[in-house]
């Protein structure tokens, strides 16, 4: 059987590497970022504050607010292009779910939940 | 009487007239020397058999073929575009049972994943998507490639279509190599490209028929050829025709629309259209990036232009270098431009050149050439 020419394939291949190389660079510096969410951040004044930090194209956010005990009805911000929302509120504890999605694609949308014991913080206390 | 039965993965109808129609170029040749041919199209789908000028087409999966092997009695089978799927009738038979079996690599089916990296290169998801095939699709048929070049209880030939596929593409991929191989180039149809002697005058009309459908056919270059020489003083002699479809054409060939002598005629060309454009002009521009062969370039040969084109993948064997064409280093415009400046400028060397091509394609990969070398490896030398 005879043999691969190894070395002259190599030197075929190094010189095509090459030219992958530049399209995928161009294809990465191009890409948009892949939809992502990074954090939730929770901020208690007089207000219930939240900021969903998230990467993505064109992104759009929602909040979906349950009071654990039932005593007020679920809020549903629905989709906004703000990623931040801001509730006032009773002292409770409720369950957050933050959404985040990339507008020009039906399909995407991450999320994540989290619980806040929440307690009115006015500045003059 | 011997019979053949050829199994591919799609073979022209009426419906359909361009799938693989250099297949029924050879079938339709092979009859005409007195071989008898059938052919099955490898499909899951339920389709019946279809008639096309002559020649009788099945479909079958795997399991009908392996059924069809044993019921019928072929003397060869011969595969083109081969895969696990199709070879699996051939391992259902008793080893006495088999028949000879012939081989053609073509391209894709032989070769790195990586190799078509343009394919896969428009998206991240796309490329993830490429990634995720190469265990599961890649490395399968790489190692089923390995399996039948290298067991001995096949009777089994290969034919590659230029000795740098083999070389270049193949051998490193597959890393084996066949004992028993041929290298033999796909047809370039001299009946259809007939040679017409070119004028000094020819030089200045370039023409290209290309897909637009992927990178690898480096349309963009040659857009970026014709920019660049927009700004020599005797671009305005010169007359490009830009004929091709898919999905690129636009994107690309939009800033040539500001050249009054740039002429863009986007549609699918047929086959039988295109020996007229080739009448017309006396320039092949057709850059690459990847080739096993590059048959459009050989057509265009046959017919009597100079091709400008790349010095990648098969291309070389074909094409010698102010010889039978000019041939730059990959994406390199500058080179490609230079090329055509030296053929504007040496007009007894073009005619010359395409003299040259002419004849040297069809004693290459003229009809008759590949028919007889074809012929002769599916009937004799087997042990």
């Amino acid at each position: 059987m005879a043999g691969v020419d190894w070395e002259k394939a190599y030197h075929d291949l190094e010189n095509h590497i090459e030219a992958i190389m530049r399209e995928t660079s161009e294809l990465v510096n191009n890409a948009s970022p892949k939809l992502k969410l990074n954090e939730v951040y929770i901020t208690k004044t007089n207000t219930l504050d939240v900021i969903i930090d998230a990467t993505g194209e064109k992104m759009e956010y929602a909040i979906d607010l349950i009071d654990r005990k039932g005593k007020m009805d679920t809020v549903k911000t629905g989709y906004q292009k703000s990623n931040t929302f801001s509730f006032d509120i009773p002292d409770g504890r409720y369950s957050i779910t933050a959404y985040a999605k990339e507008s020009q694609k039906d399909n995407s949308r991450v999320f994540e939940k989290t619980t806040v014991n929440f307690k009115r913080v006015f500045k003059d206390e | 009487m011997h019979k053949y039965l050829m199994i591919c993965n799609a073979y022209p109808t009426l419906e359909n007239l361009y799938a693989n129609s250099f297949l029924h170029r050879r079938v339709k040749a092979y009859q005409q020397k007195g071989l008898d041919v059938d052919i099955v199209v490898i499909t899951t789908k339920v389709l019946k058999d279809k008639y096309y000028d002559g020649v009788h087409i099945k479909y079958m999966d795997e399991y009908q073929i392996a059924s069809f092997l044993k019921e019928n009695d072929y003397s060869t089978v011969l595969f083109h575009f081969i895969n696990q799927k199709m070879f699996y009738g051939i391992n259902q038979l008793e080893e006495q049972e088999r028949p000879n079996i012939v081989v053609w690599l073509h391209g894709f089916e032989a070769e790195a994943w990586h190799r078509r990296y343009y394919n896969f290169l428009e998206s991240i998801s796309q490329l993830d998507n490429a990634l995720e095939r190469k265990d599961t699709v890649f490395q399968p048929q790489k190692e089923f490639l390995q399996d039948i070049m290298t067991r001995k209880d096949v009777n089994i030939k290969f034919i590659y279509v230029s000795r740098r596929f083999k070389e270049l593409y193949v051998d490193p991929y597959v890393g084996v190599v066949p004992d028993n191989y041929h290298i033999i180039h796909n047809i370039i149809d001299d009946e259809l490209f007939q040679y017409h002697k070119k004028s000094a005058d020819d030089r200045l009309k370039i023409c290209t028929i290309r897909p637009f459908t992927a990178k690898n056919y480096a349309n963009d270059i040659t857009v970026d050829v014709i920019k660049q020489l927009s700004r020599k003083k005797y671009f305005h002699k010169l007359e490009f025709n830009i004929y091709g479809d898919g999905k690129l054409f636009n994107v690309l060939t939009n800033p040539l629309t500001q050249f009054d002598n740039v002429n863009l005629h986007k549609g699918f060309v047929k086959q039988n259209d295109i020996p007229e454009i080739h009448k017309n002009h006396g320039i092949y521009l057709g850059p690459s990036r990847h080739d096993s062969q590059g048959v459009s370039l050989g057509e265009a040969m046959s017919s009597g232009l100079v091709p400008v084109t790349n010095n990648i993948g098969g291309i070389p064997e074909f094409i010698t270098h102010k010889e039978t064409g000019m041939l730059a280093s990959r994406d390199n415009v500058n080179e490609m431009v230079e090329h055509i400046e030296f053929i504007y400028k040496h007009a007894r060397k073009f005619k010359k050149m395409s003299e040259n091509a002419a004849e040297s394609i069809k004693q290459q990969a003229g009809l008759d050439t590949v028919i007889s070398k074809e012929i002769e490896v599916i009937t004799n030398g087997w042990s």
